[in-house]
């Protein structure tokens, strides 16, 4: 009976996540199809991770606030870009260090905020004159804003604003250039970074005591302070590992405590959960925490040997030690986790709550004396505004900027990612999104010599990278249809209002 | 809601501005914008321009002409063209296959689209009956996810003829030459050329044409509109007498315009020669500073008008009739025994049937057809075309594709020789025009999404 | 003090547009008094509470006169908010609750209960945490007061509609310091046991001193938790009286009661020939929301002009809409004594069956199209009428479709500027009279008409009504006539059908007493058939 109860469970853990189970497999025989260094995917997928994630989690606002997915953060992508070009003429014109490197970056994020908030209001008022079409509005508002964009950059540019800069004008005088290299590049990315040996435990301890924070809490639960008492080991964790890595590249020998300590907390910390579990039964236990703390766990041991053990083959040998001296851009990293912190954080505020309800329902919100259209705009912006700073961190780690392209597909591609973690139309979050990211870009970086491997012909792959991106949004949507269908038919069955008599007199 | 509506003071200036807002701000910007290139153009290539906007509206007709059955049968807008446009392209490829030629080989290729796309329009047309209210976007989706179906399906179909297949390597090629097969197959039917020498003279009778257009507007203002009236505070014999006048009206009014519509006609057209002089008093004159000449595709602009002709009287067949009620109330169609679904089934295999012969004659004028990614592109204009002629995403008629290809087609057409003369400045390969493009064709959209989506947060 | 009156309302009177709709009211209600709100549909319950809410409807016509006195001083309700502030609640007919939400986040829609935090203290107080706690804290309190045992965390959609309600009511009762509640026609979607729960705990409120005005139709159950009772009719005020001085039978009088000036049916009544039946209903249900039709039987006599009345929300609408297949319906409908293909609206319609909706906006006409389209559209579809006939292909046939336009916009008088003129432009009455051409171009021999003047002005529905007439006398067309407005169908209908709770109340003659026609209204008499054969 209870083997059957758990078998259930995963089975609905696994109907629940089909979308993720899916796109892992593929991933995984892509992988073994392509042939490609393990040390290359992840270095690749690590830095993509920092690109991307930013990107990818300013949807989820507008999908809690039930404008589906955000096709117009195009448009604060634009905001960035226009950040940028100042930032970047600037820089050249005065040859002053403060335009560049993370200065540089800096006030191009300042001038960025007024720009997308506006922008994002002005899509926010947009959207909210096309309900129930939110998607293909803000799609084509995407392309829209894009002719505007290109007018600025193209005409206005060179004629009614005067910039003299070879670096970045068409030779005429008029226009902007296709592609100029940004002097912010990689000015996050290089502000704080570590390589993997170091990084990877540190962040998955992070993770094991992320999720073994809920199994504390219930071991302490009904004792005095039981709340506090279970996020100590947390914090301790946290700020032990936070003080090593903060201490530089090569840190005294002392440091290396912190490290241990950090560790060792985490380690404490799966022990507890153990016994509890074996104690209190598995009742109130997630899966998916469990299986999170397990790879965890794999993933430090197999960090931890791989600095010990001597394989043998000097292949072999170089390419573990090429995978441990991967850099990894913690200061991204951390601008994305205070993402995800905000993204929860506003959930559990009154504006969240409000949020949530006009996702739920319109006519109710309206009902309760709640302004739809403002709520609707705050998350418009919300979302333009993280889209800007999500790609101004995008293209400083490209490092140049192509102007008339560079924002053309960031809304697919996020949208896809988002939806290949799980997601849907109508429900995302921030785990969703990251590991979305993760399996998205794993498939994309190794599908082209995948695909040279099948069609002896690696440029292919772009149509299967198409179809890949197109499917997935496709059928998510038609999904999302149905079910809307369905549930409307149901909704229907609710009792009629009495018709006012002011309504009948016409 | 009103109850107590105000009495304008000046209800001239009212109605002038209830026309406006029939016409839509959007669709007068983009209007006088034609009509400020056409100023512009006028002493410019103005053979060329002529045939090369005719060519472009005769191109793009069919295109537009099919987002009619979609629209009027409740889908929307037909964003799921490229589905379409891979029926025709394979119709177009079977009959290169063959090695057909001309007319013929225009026709085998129109008949295998027509065969591939109906079934695809079947397809097509359940898929939009499952996702109600998300048509667009998912038709969008669906288009561009069976559009990069095709190009692995491109890889892999079994042609076999030289002028399809890469000489080496898998797959076809990305363009197939269609001259040696049935290029301009339709275009060259009783084509219209002629030429002009350096030095010639050419007379365009505008002067004619504003004076036609003027006392057409003035006619139809004073003779034929409908005037708001209060119906229901009328006496009866008022109401009567005020019917027959109108009758009347409307009867003095049509005669009158037909009347100096042929007037005009013969004054701008007619080689009568004590006309002449009033004729070159009212003709723009324009001295040619080079070779050049002016070609009309007669055979493919009589074949949209075929099209139109036969969408014309679809709408007006009892099938026609059923399913635009269905698309415009559905709940009024059930209740007199319609099929909805079925209706809206016959809307999408219609427009996707018409967007595979579209291609066709879109390809055949083109000289290539072009596979892979190319379809994507054919998405928005058409829409866009529709939408400037008039069309809401709730109602479409055909003049509505007529006046819409002329204006969008028009424009772009123009576009590029006016910014041409006047921006040559601009480098690096940039078309400003192109902007022009996007920002027109996904303007009018926009405009058309807001215009619907406000009746719907009414519901 | 016995008379310290909570809610005073005093010569309460509204006009839309010139058109008294309240002229003169009274109400009166004291702490800890349950207050019955009777009268038929129309009757000016709706807009008597729209005043007391502040809704804006009412504001922006011109407001009210007479005045509002709360614990005797007066007030102005400016908005449903200030009227929230004034501790009136309301607790509405249809559900406000979001079905993903825990039963604790519905009650405190809005209202959450919030603690600053470190981002408040910047950036203002929308981003106060919410304070879970203390929500479901409350949330126990206000279930409790309506005797309500739930789970705080249960998502609202797993719970069953009964619950609803009380949802509803514990939200209105977590708001401070709440002084009146009104309940809307809280009893009409919940069955027999959850409503007496309810009444139960309408009364515990009414114990702690909370005014409830209860708006119903049932009278039993006036009688059985009512302290007074306000009845309106058409506007004014009939009585305000002590539940304990009537009985059922006098409040349906006063209800109902008006002077009808009969029409001349004399000498038809017995025309009809019973066992002469065109349509038979057999344990017929219709599954239409708001308007359930449960196991009807029912038989039509030929040439027969048969009214369906009642209270709305009582089934009435449904017949008509089931029987043409326009909701799901299910049993038997006999017609000339073979069985109807039912939820099959085509073949209904071939048979000669036509039907006249009572919403023409959306089911009746196509707004965007002409009134000529309109009304050949569906013989044009059914009958493959006014069309040039190729079988495969049908082109519609512009003579025919004009000669039988014109003829009709004569005979109906319709004001218009010509055949051509879009529908939506017609006023509600031509629109009507477009409808009725429409079901006429079928030729019917059985026609459905719903609600036929609703909003449409006097000379109008005279038409129309008469036109009805003459279609049943002179050329034979079986009518079933439904109708929320009983006068008019006591004065052109042969029998009239009162239907109560989706079953069939009683059948009575248009000359019976209006006490009868009142019970029957509002169930008693079913209500007590069926506890004769239980």
């Amino acid at each position: 009976m209870k083997n059957n109860s758990k078998f259930a469970k995963a089975g609905s853990f696994a109907k629940k996540n089909i979308a993720a189970i899916i796109f892992i497999l593929i991933a995984i025989i892509c992988y073994s199809l392509s042939g490609m260094k393990p040390s290359y995917v992840i270095q690749q997928v690590l830095l993509r991770l920092g690109q991307n994630s930013f990107l990818v989690l300013a949807l989820i606002i507008p999908i809690i606030a039930g404008m589906g997915l955000n096709f117009s953060i195009t448009v604060g992508a634009m905001a960035a870009q226009i950040a940028i070009f100042f930032v970047t003429n600037w820089a050249y014109q005065t040859q002053s260090a403060v335009f560049s490197g993370f200065s540089g970056f800096l006030i191009a994020l300042v001038m960025l905020i007024p720009l997308s908030l506006f922008f994002g209001f002005l899509a926010g008022k947009l959207l909210n004159k096309t309900k129930g079409q939110e998607m293909i509005a803000g799609m084509i508002l995407g392309f829209f804003a894009t002719g505007i964009y290109m007018f600025f950059f193209l005409i206005i540019i060179g004629t009614v604003i005067h910039i003299d800069n070879p670096f970045l004008i068409i030779s005429g005088g008029v226009g902007v250039k296709n592609t100029f290299d940004i002097t912010i590049a990689s000015s996050l990315d290089n502000l704080f970074n570590r390589k993997l040996a170091v990084a990877g435990p540190y962040i998955m301890c992070l993770f094991i005591l992320h999720f073994t924070r809920k199994i504390n809490f219930k071991f302490f639960e009904g004792k005095k302070h039981g709340k506090l008492l279970s996020v100590i080991p947390f914090l301790a964790g946290a700020a032990s590992m936070t003080a090593y890595m903060l201490a530089g590249e090569k840190p005294a020998d002392f440091m290396i405590i912190f490290y241990y300590l950090g560790m060792a907390i985490a380690v404490l910390s799966i022990a507890l959960s153990v016994y509890r579990i074996v104690k209190f039964k598995k009742e109130d236990l997630k899966i998916s925490a469990v299986i999170a703390v397990a790879v965890c766990l794999a993933v430090i041991i197999f960090f931890q040997a791989l600095e010990y053990v001597n394989p043998g083959s000097k292949a072999a040998l170089d390419e573990i030690k090429a995978i441990l001296k991967v850099r990894v851009p913690m200061s991204t990293y951390l601008a994305i986790l205070g993402l995800c912190l905000f993204n929860t954080f506003i959930l559990k505020t009154k504006i969240g709550q409000n949020l949530r309800t006009v996702g739920q329902s319109m006519s109710v919100a309206t009902a309760s004396g709640i302004n739809v259209n403002k709520v609707r705009i705050y998350a418009i912006v919300l979302s333009t505004l993280f889209a800007g700073i999500g790609q101004l961190i995008y293209l400083q780690c490209i490092g140049s900027l192509q102007t008339y392209a560079a924002h053309n597909n960031i809304a697919l591609y996020s949208v896809a990612a988002l939806l290949v973690g799980g997601a849907s139309v109508t429900k995302a979050t921030n785990k969703q999104a990251l590991f979305g990211i993760i399996i998205f870009h794993t498939i994309l970086i190794v599908l082209p010599s995948a695909v040279g491997t099948v069609f002896e012909d690696a440029q292919n792959s772009e149509y299967f990278r198409a179809f890949m991106l197109y499917s997935v949004i496709c059928f998510s949507l038609i999904s999302y249809a149905v079910a809307a269908k369905k549930k409307k038919s149901k909704a229907a069955d609710g009792p009629e209002q009495e018709k006012l008599p002011s309504e009948e007199q016409e | 809601m009103s109850s107590e509506p105000k009495k304008p003071k000046n209800s001239t200036l009212v109605e002038i501005k209830k026309v406006i807002s029939n016409i839509g701000i959007s669709r007068l910007i983009v209007a006088l914008f034609f009509v400020f290139l056409l100023c512009m153009t006028a002493k410019q290539e103005v053979p060329g321009t002529i045939s090369n906007v005719l060519t472009r509206i005769g191109m793009h007709g069919v295109l537009v002409l099919c987002m009619v059955p979609s629209i009027r049968s409740g889908l929307g807008p037909n964003f799921a063209v490229p589905f379409g446009i891979l029926a025709g392209l394979l119709g177009g490829l079977i009959a290169v296959q063959f090695n057909m030629t001309g007319l013929g080989g225009f026709a085998v290729a129109v008949v295998c689209a027509l065969i591939i796309s109906f079934p695809m329009g079947l397809l097509f047309g359940y898929l939009m009956n499952r996702v109600k209210n998300s048509e667009m976007m998912v038709a969008t989706y669906f288009g561009y996810a069976m559009v990069a179906i095709m190009c692995i399906g491109w890889l892999l179909l079994p042609f076999t003829n030289n002028a399809i297949t890469w000489s080496m390597g898998k797959g076809l090629r990305n363009t197939i030459n269609l001259e040696p097969y049935f290029g301009n197959a339709l275009n060259n039917i009783g084509a219209i050329t002629k030429s002009y020498n350096a030095g010639d003279t050419m007379m365009i009778p505008v002067g004619v044409l504003v004076i036609w257009l003027v006392v057409s507007i003035v006619l139809y203002w004073v003779f034929i509109r409908t005037r708001d009236i209060d119906l229901d505070n009328m006496k009866d014999e008022e109401l009567a007498a005020y019917n027959k006048t109108r009758k009347e009206r409307k009867k003095t009014g049509i005669i009158s315009v037909a009347l100096i519509t042929v007037v005009c006609a013969v004054l701008a057209f007619a080689d009568i020669g004590f006309l002449h002089g009033i004729r070159s008093a009212l003709s723009v004159h324009i001295t040619f500073k080079s070779n050049t000449s002016m070609e009309i595709p007669t055979g493919m602009l009589v074949f949209l008008v075929l099209c139109c002709f036969a969408m014309w009287l679809f709408n007006k067949s009892k099938t026609g009739i059923s399913m635009a009620a269905a698309g415009s109330n559905p709940d009024c169609a059930r209740a007199s025994g319609i099929n909805i679904n079925k209706q809206r089934m016959i809307g999408a295999t219609m427009s996707i049937m018409l967007s595979a012969v579209g291609i066709l004659v879109y390809a055949q004028s083109f000289g290539f057809l072009q596979l892979y990614n190319a379809p994507l592109n054919m998405c928005f204009p058409p829409i866009a075309a529709i939408l400037i002629g008039g069309a809401s995403i709730k109602q479409a008629k055909i003049s509505h594709v007529l006046i819409g290809v002329v204006l969008f087609q028009g424009i772009l057409t123009m576009g590029p020789t006016i910014a041409g003369r006047y921006l040559s400045g601009l480098g690096d390969g940039m078309d400003p025009t192109e902007i022009v493009r996007i920002i027109i064709t996904n303007g009018i959209i926009l405009y058309a999404l807001t215009k619907a989506g406000g009746a719907s947060s009414e519901e | 003090m016995g008379d310290a009156y909570v809610l005073q309302m005093k010569n309460i009177g509204k006009e839309y547009s010139g058109n008294p709709v309240l002229k003169g009211i009274d109400l009166k209600v004291k702490p800890g008094e349950i207050h019955a709100l009777l009268g038929e549909n129309g009757a000016g319950k709706s807009t008597l509470m729209n005043v007391l809410f502040g809704m804006p409807v009412i504001h922006n016509t011109g407001g009210y006169t007479g005045e509002i006195c709360l614990d005797g001083e007066k007030v102005h309700i400016s908005s449903p908010k200030h009227a929230m502030d004034l501790g009136i609640g309301m607790v509405h007919q249809e559900f406000m609750l979001i079905p993903g939400f825990a039963v604790y986040e519905n009650l405190k829609l809005n209202r959450e209960v919030t603690k600053p935090n470190a981002v408040s203290r910047v950036a203002g107080k929308s981003y106060e945490s919410l304070d879970n706690g203390q929500m479901r804290a409350d949330t126990k309190e206000a279930l409790d007061k309506v005797g309500m045992d739930l789970d705080t965390d249960e998502m609202v959609g797993e719970l069953p509609v009964g619950h609803m309600q009380f949802l509803e009511i514990a939200r209105e009762i977590d708001k401070k310091g709440v002084r009146i509640l009104v309940f809307d026609e809280p009893t009409a979607v919940l069955n027999e046991t959850e409503a007496s729960r309810l009444l139960e705990s309408m009364k515990r409120l009414a114990g702690m001193g909370i005014a409830i005005i209860f708006i119903t139709h049932r009278l039993q159950e006036v009688i059985d938790v009512c302290d007074t009772v306000t009845i309106l009719r058409d506007g004014s005020l009939v009585t305000n009286c002590q539940v304990k001085d009537t009985d059922a039978v006098q409040l349906a009088e006063m209800m109902v009661g008006r002077n009808v000036s009969y029409s001349d049916i004399s000498g038809r009544v017995d025309k009809f020939d019973d066992s002469d039946i065109v349509l038979e209903f057999r344990n017929f249900s219709v599954d239409m929301p708001g308007e359930q039709v449960k196991n009807i039987d029912l038989k039509v006599r030929r040439g027969e002009i048969i009214g369906i009345g009642g209270l709305a929300g009582q089934g009435k609408l449904g017949i008509p809409n089931g029987a043409m297949g326009l909701y799901p319906a299910s049993g038997e409908l006999l017609y000339e004594g073979k069985a109807l293909p039912l939820n099959h609206t085509k073949k209904i319609l071939e048979k000669g069956i036509s039907f006249l909706s009572e919403d023409r906006k959306k089911i009746g006409l196509i707004l965007s199209e002409s009134i000529e389209d309109n009304m050949v559209f569906n013989a044009m579809q059914i009958k493959r009428e006014y069309l040039f006939d190729f079988k495969l292909f049908s082109f519609r046939n512009n003579k025919k479709i004009a000669e039988f336009a014109d003829q009709m916009i004569h005979e109906f008088d319709i004001r218009c500027v010509g055949r051509k003129q879009q529908v939506q432009n017609l006023s509600g009455g031509n629109q009507q009279k477009v409808c009725l051409a429409k079901a006429l171009a079928l030729n019917p021999k059985v026609l459905f008409v719903s609600e036929p003047t609703r909003g449409i002005d006097i000379g109008a529905k005279k038409l129309v009504l008469d036109k009805l007439k003459e279609l049943s006398w002179n050329q034979g067309i079986t009518i079933i006539l439904v109708s929320s407005e009983l006068m008019e169908l006591r004065s052109i209908c042969d029998r009239i059908v009162i239907v109560c709770g989706g079953k069939v109340a009683d059948i009575l003659s248009p000359r019976e007493d209006d006490a009868k026609f009142g019970l029957a209204m509002a169930g008693t008499k079913a209500e007590k058939e069926a506890e004769k054969t239980s």
